[in-house]
């Protein structure tokens, strides 16, 4: 008995001057970025028993794994509800991983979206708003997304072919590209896009002329054929001055880089499989 | 001057039972010694504070009270394990090792060397006749290999201190001569040892000295000649008696003033009869006492 | 002959005897098929680098990371409790024990022995598990940038600059040191587990009652942080329930520090200091768990 209670003096006294490093060990591991802070209490609920003590055990990677699983079956059930509860779990188990984010938009917004919109159950008027809903619901993924991984443009550029191509508001895309553009891993074109978009964009004509204008004049490199017909429409749009306009290209070059433009349908670079 | 192989002083064992107040005197005020190259033999009935003495001496149990020492070191140092061997009642070895993997694990706990430990593992194998089964594991071994592999493992030090607790239990006859002869081997290299058993025939074949113990005391101790011999009587042992000789010889014995007939019949082990008695005995005490 | 024996004055603690102890342990544990488990390993990294669930290339090569390190986490911790806890008993019930104490060992060399037995049981099973998945790793790096690559290269939307940034992103996710410190992590993890798993054996009536008990203190010790800000920062609570939070939180290990695995197979990196700081911190808890298990055990009979 004497024993015991010597063990439990010791581990106790060692705990006691052990226990501030350990602390502050933890948190130095927290601020690295080593260390997530525990599953809420909301996600504990939506987890259940045992998943939360996977995830608190080091395991949430595994278990982000399994629902990601869940989610490619009832995607293929077309349980969108399930689809994007098991997302939100992914995301909130791993915020750090942005192509969780993406791929959970991604169900929202694309094929949601679309599935909603061919529910011939649905009067027209509904589907179409449902559809809508399923595109900010994509929408906010991204933008969640965005605030947990402030340092790249994937999201950015996701975000920017939506606005675009479901939402059609190429002033918010503007400045999305514009944000992208200034990422480090920014891909080359989001640059470019920017401009694009200006252009589109009601009332923003002369800044998208400055701005692709700067950007020709930067040399061959920006010299692309989309940003000529943009310059070219926009010399039209504001009757620029024959003097300052960029010279015409061949119209057989004109043609050929059409047809190369026809070969990548997606625009904004997004590889979808 | 050299001390005692095993020095037991006063030794008391008492084992709390449970957490009630409950207590077992298992040994109570033991003492005896061991010489150096001498065979002792310790008998007495299952229960009886035998293999419980063993452990404290080896230091497995602490004593309540008393102390044991082997060659003048405590037993509670863990140095005075150097100079023993032990084989335990009933051993089990690692069953995933083989016989010599055996002797090689043992061996290494006794800090030797490699290159000794080849050469001294296959000469214990050799002596223990288990040369064929060297490379088997014990998984395969019977009961009577186990018991030769664990005489092996006790010496593999060179000990001059042997400590063996029922080394025969189970152990068919002629695997139990080989033992006999092994503590006989150990007998002629001055090794001593402690031989527990109720096999007595096997105690009165070896043994120098001999202890009766009955419920953790001891009853009686002494040299095995001194023990057995009754100076009064004499025995006569006969082989392929003619019917009536014996008759013939019972009547002259009756025919004499002096003489008496004890007993006749076929031959008991002495050592048996003394042990029957004395255990009778030690047994109506307690009996009264309680 | 025998007057020079008394002389003799051998170490009081000796590394080669602790080996011997460790390396029979290590045997026995190999012998009972444990490394069986490799080849499950094997079938889940391959498993999981052929799951196609619409991943990116990077994706792709995360969801392995993830797969490993995870499979990897869950042996060793199994391995730690039930290994430690099946072993020592099992010495005492077959008796094995007596041969090996009767002989010059003390106790706590037994135990320092068996430990370093299961887990050097542990660090091997580990090794191999690491030196597989990185090899699957560089394979599916290799071919992942080779594909990608080529797919890029068709399309002359991509500049020579976004294929070189696309084959950069992805090789951060192909075997690197990074993961081999995640990998020392799992090990330190179960290190601490088993060191705890032997402390309560050393009283414990059975096996199953260590299994049980070192999976309980596992479990609290994952809610340390949480403990730790509830009872011991918060006023509130009956007394008893205050001192028992406060109790549990000096006696028990926070596991909770080891779990960086999961960021690392996230992509995190690791600064060398942080894995020496999460050593020195472990091998602190395993010398005190040690030291008890020793006190506890120093006192049994056998
Ligand atoms: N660890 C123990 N706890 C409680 N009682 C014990 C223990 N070991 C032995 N005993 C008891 O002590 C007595 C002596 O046992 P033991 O020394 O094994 O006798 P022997 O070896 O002569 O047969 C027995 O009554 C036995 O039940
Ligand atoms: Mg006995």
């Amino acid at each position: 008995m004497k024993k015991y209670f010597m063990v439990i003096a010791l581990l106790l006294i060692t705990g006691l001057l052990r226990l501030p490093w350990e602390r502050q060990f933890a948190n130095q591991l927290t601020s690295a970025g080593l260390l997530l802070a525990p599953p809420g209490e909301t996600l504990r609920e939506q987890l259940g028993q045992s998943a939360t003590l996977a995830a608190l055990g080091g395991l949430r990677s595994l278990v982000s794994i399994y629902m990601t699983l869940h989610a490619h079956e009832s995607w293929q059930m077309t349980d969108w509800e399930t689809v994007e509860r098991d997302y939100r779990m992914i995301t909130t188990l791993q915020p750090r991983d942005i192509d969780n984010w993406i791929k959970g938009g991604w169900h929202m917004w694309a094929n949601a979206s679309a599935n909603i919109e061919m529910n011939e159950s649905l009067p027209k008027g509904l589907r179409e708003k449902m559809r809508q809903e399923y595109i900010d619901k994509g929408i906010d993924f991204l933008q969640q997304g965005i605030r947990n991984n402030p340092d790249t443009a994937k999201p950015w550029v996701e975000l920017g072919f939506v606005l675009r191509e479901k939402k059609q508001d190429y002033c918010a895309a503007a400045e999305v590209y514009r944000q992208a553009s200034q990422r480090p891993d920014a891909p080359g074109y989001t640059i470019r896009f920017v401009g694009y978009m200006l252009a589109r964009c009601p009332g923003k004509e002369n800044e998208a002329y400055d701005y692709l204008r700067k950007l020709y004049d930067q040399g061959e490199k920006h010299r692309l054929p989309s940003v000529i017909a943009s310059l070219k429409d926009l010399e039209k749009k504001l009757d620029i001055p024959l003097i300052q306009k960029i010279p015409d290209i061949h119209p057989e070059t004109l043609r050929q880089q059409r047809a190369e433009r026809q070969a990548n349908k997606l625009p904004g670079g997004i590889q979808i499989k | 001057m050299s001390s005692p192989a095993v020095e037991v002083d006063n030794l008391t064992k008492i084992f709390r039972l449970s957490l009630r107040r409950d207590y077992l005197v298992a040994v109570q005020n033991l003492s005896f010694t061991v010489g150096e190259g001498e065979i002792y033999g310790l008998i007495g009935p299952n229960g009886s504070g035998k293999s419980t003495t063993m452990k404290v001496i080896l230091g497995l149990m602490k004593p309540t009270r008393g102390t044991t020492s082997i060659f003048g070191l405590d037993s509670r140092d863990v140095r005075s394990r150097h100079r023993v061997g032990f084989l335990p009642e009933n051993p089990y070895f690692y069953k995933h090792l083989s016989g010599r993997e055996t002797l090689y694990f043992y061996g290494k706990l006794c800090g030797l060397k490699k290159r000794d430990l080849k050469a001294r593992s296959a000469e214990l194998l050799a002596l223990v006749d288990l040369e064929d089964a060297a490379d088997r594991r014990l998984s395969g071994y019977s009961k009577g290999m186990l018991q030769r592999i664990g005489l092996a493992q006790a010496i593999i030090q060179r000990p001059q201190l042997v400590i063996l607790d029922e080394p025969t239990a189970g152990v068919d006859p002629s695997g139990s001569r080989k033992i006999r002869d092994l503590i006989l081997k150990l007998k002629e290299d001055r090794v001593a040892v402690i031989l527990c058993s109720h096999l007595l025939e096997q105690v009165q074949e070896v043994c120098d000295r001999v202890a009766i113990m009955q419920e953790g005391k001891m009853l009686k101790e002494g040299a095995l000649d001194e023990l057995i011999a009754v100076e009064d009587e004499v025995e006569l042992v006969m082989k392929n008696l003619p019917p009536g000789l014996q008759s013939q010889i019972e009547n002259l014995v009756r025919d004499d003033p002096d003489a008496q007939l004890v007993r006749s019949g076929h031959p008991r082990t002495t050592l048996e009869r003394l042990f029957l008695s004395e255990t009778e005995k030690g047994q109506q005490g307690e009996g009264k006492a309680s | 002959m025998s007057a020079a024996i008394p002389e003799y004055r051998p170490p009081l603690f000796s590394a080669q005897r602790v080996w011997t102890l460790a390396t029979s342990t290590f045997t026995q544990l190999v012998r009972m098929k444990t490394f069986y488990f490799l080849a499950v390993f094997a079938v889940l990294v391959i498993a999981a680098s052929n799951l196609n669930l619409l991943y990116t290339p990077v994706q792709q090569l995360k969801v392995i990371r993830e797969t490993s390190l995870g499979a990897m986490s869950i042996f060793s911790w199994l391995f730690a409790i039930s290994a430690t806890a099946v072993l020592i008993p099992r010495d005492l019930e077959d008796r094995t024990l007596y041969t090996i104490l009767s002989k010059p060992v003390p106790r706590l060399e037994y135990l320092v022995g068996k430990l370093l037995g299961v887990l050097l049981v542990i660090g091997v099973a580990l090794a191999l598990m690491y030196a597989f998945f990185s090899l699957i790793l560089f394979f599916q790096e290799y071919s992942i940038i080779s594909s990608e690559m080529s797919r890029m290269s068709q399309n002359p939307r991509y500049s020579l600059e976004d294929r070189a940034t696309e084959a950069a992103l992805i090789s951060a996710y192909g075997p690197d040191l990074n993961l081999l410190y995640g990998v020392l992590a799992v090990f330190l993890k179960s290190a601490v587990l088993a060191t705890v798993a032997m402390l309560i054996s050393t009283f414990a009536s059975s096996s199953l009652f260590t299994i049980i008990i070192t999976t309980v203190i596992f479990l609290i010790g994952h809610f340390h942080k949480m403990a730790a800000d509830f009872w011991v920062a918060e006023q509130q609570g009956a007394l008893i329930t205050r001192i028992l939070g406060k109790v549990l939180v000096l006696v028990i290990p926070d596991f909770q520090i080891f779990n960086i695995s999961d960021s690392i197979s996230g992509g995190q990196s690791v600064a060398f200091l942080v894995i020496a700081q999460m050593s020195a911190l472990a091998l602190m808890y395993v010398i005190i768990f040690t030291i008890a298990s020793w006190f506890l055990f120093s006192d049994k009979e056998f």
